[in-house]
């Protein structure tokens, strides 16, 4: 660590943003720290040899909520600092997309313990085996099998080993490229390998480090290549992709109005965070992010997303996209489930406003989810504000959703809906969209 | 020249022991990098060799040129 540290190429890593902003403590500040009520209950002692203050990352994610899009970027952001640290001999212990976080729509390296010194004449990069389990094939079973990236990473913490991609190829795949790479043949060699031999796993040296070097700048430029090739295609479609382009259910007057709602909610309150629930394209997103806030943008369509976070990244918008379903959060993972945080936990009144825009009825009619309970959660969610498209039951969006089902909608009308807020709320705006069945609302939550 | 390549590849497939024991992770990905780093090496020694032959072409058509000069 001290030794990146104390590099001048770790500097420029870290004032660039790609790696975490970071401070070593003297004695005093060290102390100081310590002794804050939040570094009470660390297993850190004043004789530890060095202690470091980071930068705050706003709101932490995990690889299981992106889309293919970022965890492409993670992996690309760890390949470029191997690259970069190579000639320093500095080397990465471990290559995993949880040493990277997301600020916005960019990737930051944020594990320094994986900063370690590396012998110039060792040609291997141990890492290799992770980076190929938790970044290549989880992309590489979404881009040929369609398997989402949440089914491969939220319960196997180290990613796909390729005994088990392995099992899905047909003969022909198993021969051609990128398979062959980097499922059959590492699959082929151990099984071939005895298992009580160790020596494999013990540092190897060349009497050239020029030579050692250049093997592991290839090798970093062969996985750079592989992951290129797994760039996800742009111009995708799903059932959501092209919601907003059609926008056949509201007029351009319709959609001004709300579009208007929206922005006098940004321009009166000046959220600084926002989370925007079912984001779609983002529109709204890029809206709450013109305007000034970090907003946090979830849908559960991946492909929406990985397109907010191209046009995020694209246009240096503060937006973090993210495939959550918030009917369905992601759990806490790991460890007595405490390694990483569920989805609640870390969103529970972090925002300053929650845009729910027309998303109520996909949560009452395709979840089940009793309109109280969506009303106590988003009051559960925002500090403050939150802003509403109500759709009523015989709205055509929300009937292809009833299916024949109707009947048991009949009794949601926004005065129903006012009386459920009002539990959470105060009304301070409420407008309908003319000629349609939906009305905006901007709801403040009452303070206790 | 392909054929045999992918005959070789084949009988590998055909001859791959299934492992039904513990497999350690990791091993089989080492093993493959260590291949392709013993490629590396060799094309390591080409790469030098063409530098400096090209190195020493153009140190002597410098000095030609310099003689002509």
């Amino acid at each position: 660590v001290t030794a990146f540290l104390h590099s001048s190429v770790g500097q420029q890593l870290i004032q660039t943003g790609r790696v975490v902003g970071t401070e070593i403590l003297d004695t005093g500040q060290a102390q100081a720290l310590l002794e804050t009520v939040q570094c009470q209950a660390l297993p850190v002692s004043l004789e530890a040899s060095l202690v470091l203050q980071h930068e705050r990352i706003p709101f932490s994610s995990f690889p299981y909520e992106w889309p293919p899009e970022m965890l492409q970027a993670a992996g690309m952001l760890t390949l470029a600092l191997a690259q970069t640290l190579l000639p320093a001999d500095i080397g990465l212990k471990d290559a995993t997309p949880y040493n990277v976080l997301f600020q916005g729509p960019q990737p930051v390296f944020v594990d320094l313990l994986s900063f370690e010194r590396r012998a110039p004449s060792d040609p291997t990069w141990l890492p290799y085996a992770q980076f190929v389990r938790t970044f290549l094939l989880p992309l590489l079973a979404h881009q040929h099998f369609g398997v989402p990236l949440h089914q491969s990473l939220l319960t196997r913490r180290d990613g796909l080993e390729p005994e088990e991609m392995y099992r899905w190829l047909t003969p022909w795949q198993k021969v051609r490229p990128p398979f062959l790479t980097l499922v059959s043949m590492p699959t082929w060699l151990a099984a071939r390998h005895n298992p009580g031999d160790t020596t494999l796993y013990r540092q190897k040296s060349l009497q050239n480090s020029e030579k050692a070097r250049f093997i592991v700048a290839a090798l970093l430029g062969r996985l750079r290549r592989a992951l290129t090739a797994l760039t996800p295609q742009r111009g995708q479609r799903s059932v959501w992709s092209d919601y907003m382009a059609s926008q056949q259910h509201y007029t351009p007057e319709q959609f001004n109005a709300k579009e208007s709602f929206v922005a006098h909610v940004l321009q009166d309150f000046s959220p600084k965070h926002v989370l925007d629930v079912g984001c779609n394209t983002g529109y709204f997103s890029v809206l709450a992010a013109q305007s000034g806030a970090s907003v946090i943008a979830i849908d559960a369509d991946p492909v929406v997303v990985g397109q907010v976070w191209h046009h995020a990244y694209a246009e240096g918008l503060d937006i973090q996209p993210l495939v959550v379903n918030l009917t369905r959060p992601t759990p806490g993972v790991g460890w007595c489930n405490q390694e990483c945080a569920s989805f609640l936990d870390r969103a529970r009144g972090r925002f300053d406003a929650v845009f729910m825009l027309a998303i109520m009825h996909h949560m009452l009619v395709t979840e089940g989810i009793p309109l109280s309970h969506i009303i106590a959660l988003a009051a559960d969610l925002t500090c403050d504000v939150l802003v509403m498209e109500f759709v009523e039951p015989h709205d055509p969006m929300f009937q292809r959703l009833t299916r024949g089902r109707d009947a048991l909608y009949r009794d949601l009308t926004p005065a129903l809906f006012e009386s459920a807020c009002c539990q959470y709320f105060d009304i301070v705006r409420a407008q309908p969209l003319q000629g349609m069945g939906r009305h905006m609302y901007l709801l403040r939550k009452r303070k206790v | 020249m392909v054929q045999l390549w992918l005959s070789c590849l084949l009988m590998f497939l055909v001859l791959a022991p299934d492992a039904h024991a513990y497999i350690d992770p990791g091993s089989g990905a080492l093993l493959w990098q260590m291949a392709v780093a013993g490629f590396m090496g060799v094309l390591f020694y080409f790469r030098r060799f063409f530098k400096r032959s090209r190195a020493r072409k153009e140190n002597v058509l410098n000095g030609k040129k310099s003689q002509e000069s």
